[in-house]
């Protein structure tokens, strides 16, 4: 049994409810709507509600009663509960709460919601439903889990898109004026509290994901989940921040390396490592607010951000390679590319192609011994943790960032993809339709 | 992606519990508790990509490796959030769907 939920809504999402929301109604001082939502589960009995559409409620629908903000008819709850019957979806409640800060159940809305949550209910047994209210840059949501007849405060609601904003509406504001951060005051208290709050998920310990492990820590982030099942050898010892010759001589495993290097940075810093690949604890990965790959290969890329996409998590993936033709000077190139739920991922810009992942799957998919060197992995790691600084923070005030970068290791540049000069691809990703959000529904085959 | 409704009648008759879903722009059938009378384990879950992906015309994806095997080269996938294995194993084209499935299975005769 679920004891505590997470609400991921896509950025897009939520401006085109404040659209609907803030719209005049002649009979009505406040509008109402439902967002419909997928359920996921993530690790330790957490769900994850992830929205996936929104549902206006017609204007015909209201009731003129200027008791109260809104009135609507029965016929608008029993198009909700077809909604339900039909999809399976979770339905929310939702309107909006005038002011700034995390808002509060009114006394009509407290009286009401549980009417409304108890009709998708008789229709929709096994599926959670609940109310979220918007303020001018809060929000704040109650879920009724299956079968329960009191509701759960969301811990976290997640606004996921460039910004990532990160609502712990029961919490409050970190004290983040510390000496030892006192030299990145430019992001902003909200920035370094969003720092200090946010789950942090690093795929692959080895050259890139160990120097962004560091990087974090030192930026404040404090909640990690890590994944390599890997031991320390020899070859990582040209580029593994953190790990020495001893461990290579002693059979420690990468992850346990890089959980006692950000310890040491960051005494009480909360670190998860597991001993095995991500694909064995995907729950722990669902439960992340942002994720890292460093991985070796187009495949394993390819599954991590189906993972991510599917529970609403921005991936950030980087990646080099080093390429010698004839008797030409080798050319070294490498990646960050940011993978926003919703917008282009990773096939559409061109990154992953059926020729590369056919290629990689001809050698049985074995990325091989690719070339890896201390400096280049530098590179692509500060600037995948600067784009994630940007991300969570928004100090640079940049917004609907598509980012596609190209490291240049012979040019010693980082510049954005030509293809982002010349977009030739949806700027709704086709791949991920919210459908296929959350845990897999298998259909009928017909 | 559309599959004749001919097709998929004729797969379900064969696997009357198939089910479809997509993930990633790929659609596969699921074909749970597959029988296999001579092989360790004894059922898998099975799925079925019947499109191009990875270089593979179709492929299909089991629950667990299975033994004997036609071809020893097992890899490891995640899809629709479980972990499958499949070996390197190809088949004509121009196959039914309920004839792919099979064609695949021969792997494991």
């Amino acid at each position: 049994m679920s004891h505590s939920v997470r609400l991921r809504i896509p950025r897009t999402l939520v401006e085109l409810i404040r659209g609907d929301l803030e719209r005049p109604h002649s009979v009505a001082s406040e509008r109402v709507g439902f967002l419909a939502c997928r359920v996921g589960q993530a690790s330790e009995g957490e769900l994850l509600i992830l929205a996936k559409d929104y549902i206006p409620v017609d204007d015909v629908d209201y009731i003129a009663d200027w008791a109260v903000g809104a009135r609507i008819k029965g016929s608008a709850i029993r198009d909700g509960m077809q909604h339900v019957l039909d999809t399976g979806d979770s339905l929310l409640h939702v309107h909006i709460h005038g002011g700034r800060g995390v808002p509060s159940l009114s006394s009509t809305d407290k009286h009401h919601i549980r009417r409304i949550v108890q009709s998708f209910s008789s229709v929709g047994l096994r599926t959670p439903h609940g109310i979220l209210l918007l303020s001018e840059d809060m929000a704040n949501a109650w879920i009724w889990l299956p079968g329960s007849n009191e509701a759960v405060q969301a811990s976290v609601i997640s606004i996921v898109g460039y910004p990532l904003q990160l609502v712990h509406p029961h919490l409050p504001a970190l004290d983040r004026t510390a000496e030892r951060f006192s030299r990145q005051s430019f992001l902003g208290g909200g920035g370094q509290t969003a720092i200090a709050r946010v789950r942090v998920a690093i795929v692959g310990l080895g050259g890139g994901g160990s120097h962004i492990a560091q990087q974090l820590s030192y930026l404040g982030i404090r909640h990690f989940r890590l994944f390599d099942g890997d031991y320390v050898d020899d070859t990582n010892m040209n580029r593994m921040i953190g790990a020495t010759p001893a461990h290579a001589q002693s059979n420690v495993r990468k992850a346990d390396v890089i959980r006692r290097a950000i310890e040491q940075i960051a005494p009480g810093a909360h670190v998860e490592t597991h001993e095995g690949p991500w694909q064995d604890y995907p729950e722990l990965l669902r439960g992340a607010d942002l994720t890292f790959g460093g991985v070796d290969s187009f495949s394993q890329r390819r599954e991590l951000e189906i993972g991510c996409r599917r529970y609403l998590v921005p991936y950030i993936d980087i990646g080099m390679d080093v390429h010698q033709v004839s008797s030409e000077a080798p050319r070294m190139a490498g990646q960050v590319i940011l993978s926003m739920p919703g917008g282009p991922c990773m096939s559409c810009i061109g990154f992953l192609t059926e020729d590369r992942l056919s290629t990689e799957g001809s050698h049985y998919g074995a990325a091989g011994s690719r070339p890896q060197i201390v400096w280049a992995n530098g590179v692509l790691a500060s600037t995948a943790v600067g784009l994630a600084t940007d991300l969570l923070t928004g100090w640079s005030r940049r917004s609907e960032r598509l980012v596609y970068l190209l490291f240049d290791g012979n040019q010693g540049t980082v510049t954005p993809h030509v293809r982002l000069s010349y977009p030739s691809w949806p700027m709704v990703c086709p791949h991920y339709p919210p459908a296929d959000l959350g845990d897999p529904a298998v259909g009928l085959a017909g | 992606m559309d599959f004749p409704e001919d097709q998929i009648r004729e797969l379900q008759q064969l696997f009357p519990r198939a089910g479809r879903a997509d993930e990633g722009g790929v659609t596969f059938f699921v074909l749970p508790a597959v029988p296999l009378d001579t092989c360790t384990p004894k059922t898998v879950d099975a799925l079925l990509c019947p499109t191009q992906r990875d270089g593979y015309p179709s492929r299909l994806f089991v629950s667990q490796q299975i033994q004997p095997s036609r071809s020893a080269n097992w890899n490891a996938f995640r899809i629709l959030e479980r972990n499958w294995y499949a070996v390197s194993w190809r088949i004509r084209d121009g196959l039914r769907l309920a004839q792919m499935a099979l064609a695949h299975l021969d792997a494991f005769r």
